[in-house]
């Protein structure tokens, strides 16, 4: 192992990851069966406005179809933009939500109306997953995916350095 | 695993009532559901194990439960199943800022054995099983840094309390072992201790009804640190969700393995005096701090519960310092209720007695822990 390698901070990593997509493709099924009433409510929060997000170098744009809650490529204009790190700290209680929007880790720039629609897409999205079994493991997928992006990235880093 | 040296109070109790108590843990502390969760109880069943134990530096809570979920509760699964679900807590006494730490964990059926008719539970590596007279824990939760082999010794006569009124829906049943010492040792967080005769508290519970549906309770226990010290009390209210109608309402004393007076219904007074401060509050699972931020709660800065009646008046005053808010998605039957939380605030601090009874003075103090609902 070169001595880059080893001054890598450790991290656990699963053979089974999952992307941001991926976790809320998994969970928006999940979440349909075992909560439909915050199901109906994230339809309610999103029917006359889509969601349009950046997590990390994942882009994608949540919008209701047929009934459906569905996730499709973003755009590239995301009025909310944010990283897989900041994600697993509000998941850990490791930071509000109100702290990582005043130190800019969650940014979002919309109209008021964009606001109330992602908060209440958000909390009902949330108070679904917590109604859902398996979703543990979902996001322990996506931890997974979250560690080997950032080790990734810290090694694209450091090689950069030292050209 | 060295053998845990036995309590130095084992033969405190003679030969007879230990026996009693060996009896009375078999008869009242079994499981009631299969390990399926099959029981007479109907879907819905709740059931859980609840332990505490509080050594000189730390505090410690362990509860598994075993709750029905699927199919014909509102939310459209297709089968009905056993949830276990397993919450560990513990609080460093000697570092005032530290509050509670908390592990909860979702355990699947071969994960974890509940099975009927048995006194105990495995739930992953960890587990608590009755034999030859002393509950067998053995707490192995790397989340925390905690890992505990201990033998808990009852001291009390268990107690059961059935069919208290939660709601208009099925009663709940309530086993308790009040009193027990716990020996044997423990590392957290790279730190060993020896545990000798520390107090410690178990009950067990099941019932049929749904959180979110109109009830409440409070609950608390407050045993001596001083093993040699006879008396122990707890207390229990049950009531609708705004606290107004009490359905229960007890504050129980024994003095060594007997009950020695009960004040309950009208001999028993609640008294919630301002709102806590806690040194510290924290949500369990963690992420239910983004559906329910900030550290508001209707917990009492001061709580008192006075019983008085023709065996003498008894008096148990508490002061919570430190909160964990265990949330737990509301399932009620009517709409309004299948909406939000209910909080079970686990709080511990610092509680003392005083009063009478029987013409005995009854005034001892200590650490313990209660039970606030709260939507």
């Amino acid at each position: 192992m070169s001595s880059s390698a080893a001054s890598f901070p450790r991290v656990e990593i699963t053979t089974s990851t999952s992307t941001f997509r991926e976790l809320i493709e998994a969970a928006l099924p999940v979440i349909r069966a075992a909560a439909p009433r915050f199901y109906d409510d994230m339809i309610t929060s999103l029917a006359d406005r889509a969601v349009d997000l950046q997590v990390d170098d994942e882009s994608l744009r949540l919008v209701v179809l047929e009934d459906r809650v569905t996730v499709r490529d973003g755009t590239r204009a995301p009025w909310i933009t944010t990283t897989g790190e900041t994600i697993l700290s509000l998941l850990d209680a490791e930071a509000s939500l109100v702290e990582v929007m005043r130190d800019n880790r969650l940014r979002i720039r919309g109209t008021a109306p964009q606001l109330v629609t992602f908060h209440g897409a958000l909390m009902a999205f949330l108070e679904g997953c917590v109604r859902a079994p398996g979703m543990s493991a979902r996001v322990s997928k996506y931890r997974a995916h979250v560690a080997r992006t950032n080790q990734a990235g810290v090694a694209r880093s450091k090689r950069e350095q030292t050209r | 695993m060295n053998a845990i040296p036995p309590s130095a109070f084992v033969d405190a109790l003679p030969v007879a009532t230990r026996a009693v108590i060996n009896e009375a843990v078999r008869s009242l502390d079994f499981n009631r559901a299969s390990q399926e969760g099959r029981s007479l109880h109907g879907p819905h069943h709740k059931e859980w194990l609840h332990y505490c134990l509080h050594t000189a530096e730390l505090d410690i809570v362990v509860n598994l439960s075993g709750t029905m979920v699927g199919a014909g509760d509102g939310h459209g699964a297709d089968k009905v199943e056993r949830a276990f679900r397993v919450i560990t807590m513990v609080r460093d006494k000697r570092d005032a800022t530290s509050g509670w730490r908390a592990d909860f964990g979702r355990l699947t059926q071969t994960e974890c054995e509940m099975p009927g008719g048995e006194v105990g539970a495995r739930f992953g590596q960890s587990h608590a099983w009755f034999r030859r007279g002393l509950f067998d824990l053995r707490l192995d939760v790397p989340g925390l840094g905690l890992h505990a082999e201990l033998a808990l010794l009852p001291m009390i006569i268990p107690t059961q309390t059935l069919n208290t009124e939660v709601h208009d829906g099925p009663p709940h049943h309530w086993a308790m072992v009040p009193r027990l010492l716990a020996n044997g040792s423990l590392a957290y967080e790279g730190e060993r201790f020896e545990v000798r005769d520390a107090p410690a508290y178990h009950d067990h519970n099941w019932g049929t009804f749904r959180f979110g549906d109109d009830f409440s309770w409070e609950w608390g226990y407050a045993i001596p640190s001083d093993p040699a010290c006879p008396w122990t009390v707890v207390t229990v209210r049950f009531s609708d969700a705004a606290h107004n109608n009490a359905h229960t309402q007890v504050l129980f004393v024994w003095k060594g393995p007997r009950l020695f007076a009960v004040f309950s219904r009208h001999e028993v007074r609640f008294e919630h005096h301002g709102l806590a401060k806690p040194r510290s509050m924290v949500k369990v699972p963690k992420v239910m701090a983004l559906l329910r931020p900030g550290n508001a709660t209707d917990v009492p800065a001061r709580y008192v519960v006075h019983g008085e009646s023709s065996a003498g008046a008894v008096t148990l005053e508490f002061v919570p310092d430190d909160i964990a808010q265990i949330m737990v998605p509301n399932d009620g039957v009517e709409e309004a209720h299948r909406r939000g939380m209910t909080i079970i605030h686990e709080t511990a601090g610092a509680f003392r007695v005083h009063g009478e009874a029987h013409g005995e003075e009854i005034a001892f103090c200590g650490e313990g822990i209660f039970e606030f609902l709260s939507r």
